[in-house]
């Protein structure tokens, strides 16, 4: 009780934070409320924006392992004040830690899972564009994902395969994020685009950097290009 | 806060579809709306979220800024946060009694402060130093807490220096102030004349339940307003002139449900304010 009494509110607070976190035992029932408060938050948060990773939890009886990572990511790695970018930083940190190395499909899944929300929670609303040229300088769009997966988590068969190209965007006529495949060319060709350049030097840029000719190859891009515009995934 | 009239609601999404704005359709006085759920907000809800804005007052009610931590908030988010209440015209915004963050690290839940001078102390510099940024006078909440450390001060005389200290004006939440009342057996209406009700900008209330386990109330903000807190709204409102709102963050009912717990409460601010 001494003791107690000559900590200060820094000490108190920490004393506090590291029982309600799993790092120290609990030294009073009336602070056990706050650690399952707090880790009920946290589970209901990530469970809800995983949910195909947490069945695979489940199916695999990896619940006790699900706790145990989300205890260590409550004490080191939750910094955002933004509830919905909380599982970004719960996906960064198993990326890092040791949970979980049985999945091995683990980083796309998370990836493809908080890619959805991500392209959800864009600024962008549905503004009327200007005629598409390919004179325009242009850049990807802030608010889509562009990503080549090592694993098909899109299909759920987690089968690997080094080829899957994946675009993902909010398609504004269908109010729904949409996801397709892309060749590795257009992939390449995305991923290269650089905005201080019109969208037809980035395509002669390019094709030369790829040795190949650009007559062959402009009309397929433009097209391409043209409808991936209206998509809004290049602005 | 005296400026805005009327009684208010917590704006949620679940609530967006069913806002329209012809003579038939329910709308409150004012919205209350929490910052971190709509600086980002899922695409498609932007355009009536702006609609909204553009007809019915807001008012903002915060949960992350943490205000009894060791660390100020973070530059990047009062700068989002001032953006918000700018584009949105929103002049009032209140905080929380509380930290929600230690070293910069979340809980995301509010934590009960140690209820000493020094607490007091770092509170009002970080009150000040938000209001600085924001440019606004903010109001702060008297929060729940399930477990208490022994302390000298007591919960009004440390809310009532706080306010003195910092200039920050009371969000007074009668539903904690219930809850609080019967987890650590004191008199609600007692500690609420306790209270420098001048201060008062507006009042909270909410929902809670009994919950067996932790044998406590829990302020859940997930059931309709129970008698007694109604009750201690009208106590309180018969004290003094502010407005009122419901809060409800879980177990969302539909518009239609919440409306009708509206006019309970409205009946109740309009027979105070017919005494007035």
């Amino acid at each position: 009780m001494i003791k107690e009494q000559v900590m200060d509110e820094r000490k108190k607070q920490k004393s506090f934070i590291d029982q309600i976190k799993g790092k120290k035992k609990i030294q009073k029932s009336s602070i056990g409320v706050y650690k399952y408060l707090v880790h009920h938050s946290f589970f209901e948060v990530i469970t809800n924006a995983y949910p195909e990773f947490y069945q695979i939890i489940q199916k695999q009886k990896l619940e006790k392992e699900f706790d145990k990572s989300i205890f260590k990511f409550m004490q080191t790695k939750a910094f955002t004040p933004y509830i919905w970018e909380m599982p970004n930083e719960y996906r960064k940190f198993l990326k890092k830690s040791s949970y979980f190395k049985k999945i091995k499909f683990l980083d796309d899944l998370l990836y493809f899972e908080y890619s959805e929300l991500f392209i959800f929670m864009q600024k962008e609303s549905n503004k009327k564009q200007q005629i598409f040229t390919m004179s325009k300088k242009s850049k990807l769009s802030k608010y889509i994902s562009l990503h080549k997966y090592k694993y098909d988590v899109i299909n759920k068969t987690y089968i690997k395969n080094n080829d899957l190209f994946i675009l993902g965007y909010f398609d504004f006529k269908l109010q729904e994020v949409i996801y397709r495949p892309l060749n590795n060319l257009l992939y390449s060709f995305l991923k290269f685009l650089n905005k201080d350049e019109s969208l037809k030097v980035n395509l002669r840029l390019f094709l030369k950097k790829n040795k190949l000719p650009y007559k062959e190859y402009a009309k397929g891009f433009e097209l391409v290009l043209e409808e991936l515009y209206h998509q809004k995934v290049i602005v | 806060m005296k400026s805005i009239k009327g009684c208010g609601l917590g704006l949620r999404t679940e609530f967006l579809s069913d806002i329209h704005f012809d003579n038939k359709s329910f709308s409150p006085d004012w919205w209350e709306v929490t910052p971190e759920n709509w600086i980002n907000m899922p695409i498609w809800y932007r355009d009536k979220f702006d609609e909204i804005a553009q007809k019915t007052p807001f008012v903002a009610h915060g949960v992350s800024l943490s205000l009894g931590s060791n660390k100020k908030p973070k530059k990047k988010y009062l700068k989002e946060l001032k953006n918000f209440l700018d584009t949105y015209n929103i002049k009032y915004y209140s905080e929380h009694i509380s930290y929600s963050s230690y070293d910069n690290i979340q809980a995301h839940e509010l934590l009960p402060v140690p209820l000493t001078k020094k607490m007091i102390d770092l509170m009002s510099d970080n009150i000040k130093y938000v209001e600085d940024f924001l440019g606004r006078n903010i109001s702060i909440e008297n929060a729940t807490y399930y477990h208490a450390e022994k302390s000298k001060l007591c919960e009004s005389d440390f809310i009532n220096e706080l306010l003195h200290k910092s200039g920050a004006k009371l969000l007074l939440d009668v539903n904690n102030v219930y809850v609080n009342s019967i987890n650590h057996s004191y008199n609600a209406k007692k500690f609420i004349e306790s209270l420098d009700l001048d201060k008062v900008s507006y009042i909270h209330t909410a929902g809670h339940y009994f919950d067996d386990t932790v044998q406590m109330l829990i302020d859940s903000h997930g059931t309709k307003v129970n008698n007694e807190t109604w009750d201690l709204l009208e106590y309180t409102l018969n004290k003094i002139d502010v407005s009122p709102m419901i809060e409800r963050d879980n177990n969302i009912p539909t518009l239609k449900v919440i409306e009708k717990e509206y006019k309970q409460m409205k009946k109740i601010y309009d027979k105070r304010a017919s005494h007035g």
